[in-house]
């Protein structure tokens, strides 16, 4: 109390008292008493002077005095009214209501002590109850409250009484006791949460371990207890649950028998854990480090499930019957569940929302706009949450706000982690005031408290103490634990469970108890404990056995109405939405990086090849194949760096929600769609950058597309990536282990038919290859831009009919002329038929190939060849068979030759200035280089049997072994599936999208998590901030 | 899950209809008649040609002379590589490939091997236009002339290679062609020899360069021959006309010489000995060389 109060509240004791008879020994005695508590002797004498000279009692005054005392006016002077107002304005605005209802109650208790309650002195009681705007009942209550004499004067509702005889009031409240000579008569101040104590009697009665006088009042603080001369003490929590018993309707039994739990490594957690709570408790869990406190917490809330033992919450099995509990329980964990980016008001409103089906939008943001005023946080509500780091809010207010996420949906049973870590006095204080609000307004609350002050302490109604290995040592009263342990520690004073003089409890005195190590004769600490945990548990087992509880068997009302699939898409979607966009750095690099890299790509590949020319021409560049495959690689690191932490990121947002039961598709696909537009996005910026600089005209779309396509997959590579590991450092790590074979087996840097043996292929793209989206979409944009450019489009059909005639007529039909030759040349000079088997073999395939490709053309033998009969008759009608196919191919040739020729001759007459256009802004020739592969060595090689066409792959059609056989060779000019033919383009953008469909399935069942898990067996799950424990 | 693969699916459908939206066509387009595409060729049976066609001689025989004569090397001859990018047609291609084969020679016979890299790529590029490169031996010959030895396998391969390009332009029914291919040869080689000529004057060179006029006739027989068949033949051959008109004042006379007896396969035989002589003066070489200059520019333009 600060000095001014006191010299104001002095004031007003003296003008109280120096009304009608004047003042009264007993009074000036009331307030030496008040003073002597309040103060040292020497200030207290100060403040008495004060008093005294106020109400006139200094020298001269009572002089004058004393002869007048009857005839004085007996109305209270113009003078002292202006001033008692004066002061009460004064305390008004310094005082909180709470205190303010204190003074008045002092007033009400000085008046008392005469009993001289005079109209005056009333109507100055009623003048300052009035500027203190305090109801009028409730001053009336305080009033029968001070003055009141029995039970009888008593019998209203916000008054209970403690007494041995049964009760006989019908309205006032009741608690039993035994052999008290009079009453405890307590009164509820309902506005401003107070209660107040006094007693009749004359026995031993201690509060606080302090002795009660009679007919003093006292104030009823939180955290108290009363000793009585016999029986159980009564706490604070039992008066407040009798006030609460009407006003809660909501009945919760929370049960728990022989909890056991075992860690997968085989240490144990917790060891025969048994207690009951009702509603309106609150009740803390203390324990030495690696006591299991985290672990209690996570199997009390239904996360982990026991070993062995139940819980039933109104005889429901929590562990076995979960879906009729949903909702009933919310969890509060130590770590922060806010969303940096949202403001204050917009992470508590996307968690309503996911929280209440039923609530229009207008009735969700009054209700948090209620919340957060109620928390104190309304002030704050448009400001950013920020990172822990980057302070935007006090760490208080983000516990509170974490909190509140929990608190809007009032679960009727809340477990909180450790909410007073790293915060203040006060704002621990704050957020534990809340929970015993909470707690008060019928909720069950379980809170892990660590190293709590002594006001929190107090506030608990029941306290778990476990310790080293599980053990629950204690169970019961936080005060009582104090004395339990001083008692059994053989300590004076044991009785004593708060400081006499300042009410402090001082909790950490328990644990120098329970861990006091033994000393040796060295006088040092040795590292074995007096008491083993074993022994401390036996002890709570002989001394101390907990109360049965009220059993509910109606179904707790659940609080949890989570919206639809889709809702939850839609509301998932907007936050992520809003949380980025209002990320003005993470918004404005995402959209300069890709058209920035574009430009930088694009602008240094950009090349004249002509020294002494400055006009650029795109047929020229040779770097435009480059280019395509950079263009692909930069898509494949926007869309990797852009989710790598999506998921990580809101690991702890999700494991709530996984918790609420709330969809992890629906999170997924919201994640999704925000990454696909931002790589659309990309894509899309990417392209109209990088192809307008380097000329690539006419494709723009199908740029896009591929590009998007493969961003998409890489997103989903990373949303995998950062779903499987726990920390940012392994999740960028492993970026390049993603990313390198991507480039090395995308199809550009190395030439598939040249990798090693064990992987290479020589007709088909190998099958490691076949998984990687770069080669796909590589192979997309080369076919599409060779096959589809507005020059190449005339040509492309007619090219390839010519160059596949060609091949067969130059390279494979001499090929096949030589084995038939050696074949031949074996059977003439008898040599055995292994001889000439792989010759015979390579002829046998090929034909049945050719018999497939131009059926035009009939080989009568073919079932010979396919029984492997072969002799001098049927060479000599393979000579002739061979013959037929190579006129064949030479008219064919000769055919599609003249038409190209025709064609160009017919572009040159028409418009040569267009036509050399086309040619040099749509077609480029390096890149047709490597679709015709002009620079392979080997134009045909002997591959199991087979003649496979090494040059221009690009005009090589596959020829599919089956209808589900999709496999083909590099830059095939089209796919084949279940008998179609699909363009190369579209079939691989398809196929990509099938990659990322199915990185979408990994990610839903989070199988790269749990391939994780299965190689990383030592670790304890759970957060991975578990340390193993030792039972000792 | 199946809401899942349904969402995919939808957004894949999204996707892939609108591919088929807009081609992106931009720029400007030809509209080609199929009545031009499926034009036909006329046959013209060649064998008669043939026989004109191996009178020309190789261009590795006219860089030999030049050598043992004495004649320096000069790079400013040659017909430019940088061209190869305006030969889009396989008359163009055939033409140059003849230019560049006869530029490789020269080349060779002078062992220029840093330059002869450079021709045999144009030649390759050319030769693969035409669907012959599989005559040419491109790696082999790359090494052969990176390795700066085996001179003679290096000009074996090329001449090697031009007559099998040439055969088989033949037999496969593109004589045409083939015969642009060594009008090519022949107008870069009397490029050369006239260019030569002009600073080494020489009796012998002057003579070969006349004997030309006998060439130039028949390879304008055969080129006239085609015109029916292909219409840019008869454009070329007015171009090859210039240059005969030239070789008009050009007298050759032939000589009867006095028999000879010789053994061949174990045979005596009595051959008579014709000497060609060749009456050229100095002004009408240079009116050729000044012609030809003209003529062979235009066509490898």
């Amino acid at each position: 109390m600060s000095e001014e109060i006191l010299k104001a509240l002095m004031q007003l004791f003296a003008l109280l008292v120096k009304q009608d008879a004047g003042v009264d020994s007993t009074e000036v005695e009331y307030i030496r008493n008040f003073l002597n508590q309040q103060l040292t002797d020497e200030s207290a004498r100060e403040y008495l002077l004060l008093f005294e000279q106020h109400a006139g009692l200094d020298k001269k005054s009572s002089q004058d005095s004393v002869g007048d005392n009857s005839d004085r006016v007996k109305l209270t002077s113009v003078k002292d009214s202006v001033r008692i107002l004066g002061i009460c304005k004064k305390i008004n605005k310094t005082l909180t209501q709470r205190q303010k209802v204190v003074v008045l109650v002092r007033l009400f208790e000085i008046v008392n002590a005469t009993g001289k309650f005079s109209d005056q002195r009333m109507a100055i009681l009623n003048t300052v109850a009035e500027v203190f705007n305090l109801e009028k009942e409730e001053f009336e209550s305080i009033s029968l409250f001070v003055t009141g004499e029995g039970s009888l004067d008593l019998d209203f509702p916000e008054i209970l009484v403690i007494r041995q005889s049964v009760q006989t009031s019908t309205k006032a409240k009741y608690i039993h006791t035994e052999a008290l000579d009079r009453e405890l008569v307590i009164l509820q101040v309902k506005s401003v949460d107070l209660y107040f104590l006094k007693y009749t009697g004359s026995e031993d009665i201690f509060l606080n371990g302090l002795p009660l006088y009679a007919r003093r009042i006292y104030l009823f603080a939180s955290g108290s207890t009363i000793k009585l001369p016999k029986g159980k003490p009564v706490y604070y929590s039992d008066v407040v649950s009798h006030f609460l018993a009407d006003s809660t309707s909501v009945k919760v039994s929370y049960q728990v028998a022989d909890l056991n739990f075992h860690f997968r490594s085989g240490t144990i957690g917790l060891r025969n854990i048994s207690f009951s709570e009702n509603q309106g408790r609150l009740v803390g869990i203390m324990g030495a480090s690696g006591s299991g406190k985290t672990t209690l917490l996570n199997v009390l809330s239904g996360t982990e499930t026991p070993t062995s033992g139940n819980i039933l919450i109104n005889g429901i099995n929590l562990h076995l019957v979960k879906d009729q509990l949903e909702g009933v329980i919310g969890v509060i964990p130590q770590d922060d569940l806010l969303i940096e980016e949202l403001t204050v008001f917009e992470n508590l409103y996307y968690n309503a929302r996911l929280c209440f089906r039923d609530k229009t939008d207008s009735e969700i943001r009054d209700l948090v706009d209620k919340t957060l005023t109620s928390l104190g946080l309304i002030e704050r509500k448009d400001l950013k949450v920020g990172s822990p780091l980057n302070k935007m809010i006090s760490g208080g207010q983000r516990k509170r706000l974490n909190i509140a996420l929990e608190l809007i949906r009032e679960p009727s049973i809340l477990f909180v982690d450790e909410p007073t870590s790293g915060l203040s006095s006060r704002d621990s204080e704050n957020v534990m005031d809340l929970l015993r609000e909470l707690a008060l307004k019928g909720k069950l609350v379980f809170v892990v408290i660590h190293q709590p002050s002594s006001d929190i302490f107090k506030m608990f109604d029941n306290m778990m103490i476990l310790d080293v290995g599980g053990f629950m040592i204690f169970y019961g009263n936080p005060v009582e634990a104090v004395m339990y342990f001083k008692r059994l520690d053989q300590q004076i004073n044991s009785e004593l469970g708060e400081c006499p003089t300042c009410g402090n409890v001082n909790p950490e005195l328990i644990f120098n108890i329970i861990e006091a190590r033994v000393v040796d004769e060295f006088g040092k600490y040795t590292p074995s404990r007096k008491v083993a945990p074993a022994r401390w548990e036996q002890f709570f087992r002989e001394n101390i056995s907990l109360a049965p509880v009220q059993k509910e068997t109606t179904s707790p009302p659940g609080s949890l109405r989570i919206p639809s699939w889709i809702s939850q898409i839609k509301i998932y979607t907007l936050r992520d939405f809003v949380s980025k966009i209002s990320n003005t750095q993470y918004i404005v690099l995402n959209l300069l990086e890709a058209p920035l890299l574009a430009f930088i790509l694009a602008y240094l590949i950009r090349y004249i090849a002509d020294p002494n020319s400055s006009i650029y021409i795109f047929r020229e560049n040779e770097n435009i194949p480059v280019y395509i495959f950079m263009s692909l690689i930069v898509a494949l690191f926007l869309g990797l760096t852009v989710s790598a932490e999506e998921i990580f990121r809101d690991r702890k947002i999700l494991k709530r929600e996984a918790f609420l039961n709330l969809s992890r598709s629906g999170y997924l696909v919201s994640k999704i769609m925000i990454l696909f537009t931002i790589s659309a996005i990309q894509a899309l910026l990417f392209v109209a950058v990088g192809n307008a600089i380097i000329g690539l005209k006419g494709m723009n779309l199908y740029y896009w597309l591929a590009l998007f396509s493969l961003a998409s997959f890489a997103n989903l590579l990373g949303l995998n990536v950062s779903s499987a590991f726990n920390s940012a450092v392994t999740i960028y790590i492993l970026i390049p282990l993603l990313l390198i074979p991507q480039m090395i087996l995308g199809g550009a840097m190395f030439s598939f038919e040249k990798l090693n043996r064990s992987i290479g292929s020589v007709d088909k793209v190998p099958l490691v290859a076949e998984i990687m989206a770069t080669k796909w979409a590589y192979e997309a944009l080369m076919v599409k831009q060779f096959k589809d450019n507005a020059f190449q489009r005339y040509f492309f059909d007619i090219e390839k009919r010519e160059n596949s005639a060609d091949f067969k007529k130059v390279y494979l039909l001499p090929e096949l002329r030589n084995r038939l030759d050696e074949c031949t040349n074996a059977i003439m000079e008898g040599l055995s038929w292994e001889d000439y088997t792989a010759a015979f073999l390579v002829l046998r395939n090929e034909v049945f190939k050719e018999q497939k490709v131009t059926p035009q053309i009939v080989f009568s033998q073919t079932e010979g060849l396919r029984n492997g009969e072969f002799d001098i008759e049927v060479a000599g009608e393979l000579y002739e068979y061979f013959d037929l196919l190579d006129q064949h191919y030479t008219s064919e040739f000769e055919i599609s030759n003249r038409q190209r020729e025709n064609i160009v001759n017919f572009m040159l007459t028409e418009d040569p200035v267009k036509y050399r256009y086309l040619r040099d802004h749509f077609f480029n020739e390096s890149l047709s280089d490597i679709v015709k592969k002009v620079f392979e060595k080997n134009k045909v090689l002997e591959y199991r049997h087979e003649l496979v066409q090494q040059i221009n792959p690009i005009y090589r059609d596959p020829l599919p072994a089956g209808p589900l056989s999709f496999r083909t060779h590099f830059f095939a000019p089209e796919k084949h599936f279940l008998g179609r033919e699909f363009s190369t383009y579209g079939f691989n953008v398809f196929f990509i999208w099938i990659l990322t469909a199915l990185l979408y399935f990994t990610l839903y069942f989070d199988l790269l998590k749990k391939a994780i898990g299965f190689f990383d067996r030592p670790g304890l799950n759970m957060g991975g901030n578990k340390k193993p424990v030792n039972p000792v | 899950m199946l809401k899942h693969i349904g969402l995919f699916s939808a957004v894949l459908i999204l996707f892939f209809s609108c591919k088929g939206g807009s081609g992106g066509k931009m720029g400007p387009e030809f509209d080609i008649p199929d009545s031009i595409v499926y034009a036909d060729a006329l046959e013209i049976s060649s064998e008669v040609m043939e026989d004109l066609l191996s009178n020309v001689s190789s261009p590795v025989e006219m860089a030999a002379l030049m050598k043992s004569i004495g004649v320096p090397f000069s790079g400013q001859v040659l017909a430019p590589t940088s061209n190869i990018d305006r030969f889009n047609t396989n008359f163009k291609r055939a033409f140059n490939l003849g230019v560049f084969g006869a530029d490789l020679g020269y080349l060779n016979m002078y062992n220029r091997t840093g330059s002869v890299i450079e021709y045999i790529t144009v030649i390759r590029r050319l030769a693969d236009g035409l669907a012959v490169g599989q005559f040419f031996d491109f790696n082999a010959l790359r090494r052969l002339a990176s390795s700066q030895q085996n001179l003679d396998s290096l000009m074996y391969i090329s001449v090697h290679s031009f007559n099998q390009m040439d055969n088989y332009l033949r037999q496969e029914r593109r004589g045409h062609l083939s015969a642009l291919m060594v009008t090519g040869v022949w107008v870069e080689g009397l490029y050369i020899l006239t260019q030569v000529q002009k600073n080494f004057s020489n009796q012998e060179l002057a003579e070969r360069i006349g004997e030309q006029k006998i060439i130039l006739n028949d390879l304008l027989i055969i080129l006239r021959n085609y015109q029916k068949a292909y219409p840019q033949y008869a454009e070329f051959a007015d171009e090859l006309e210039k240059i005969k008109f030239t070789f008009q004042p050009v007298n050759i006379r032939y000589e009867i010489g006095e028999p000879e007896a010789i053994e061949r396969d174990g045979q005596l035989m009595i051959i008579q000995n014709e000497k060609s002589i060749v009456e050229i003066t100095a002004e009408q070489l240079t009116e050729i060389r000044n012609v030809t200059e003209i003529v062979r520019n235009r066509l490898i333009q």
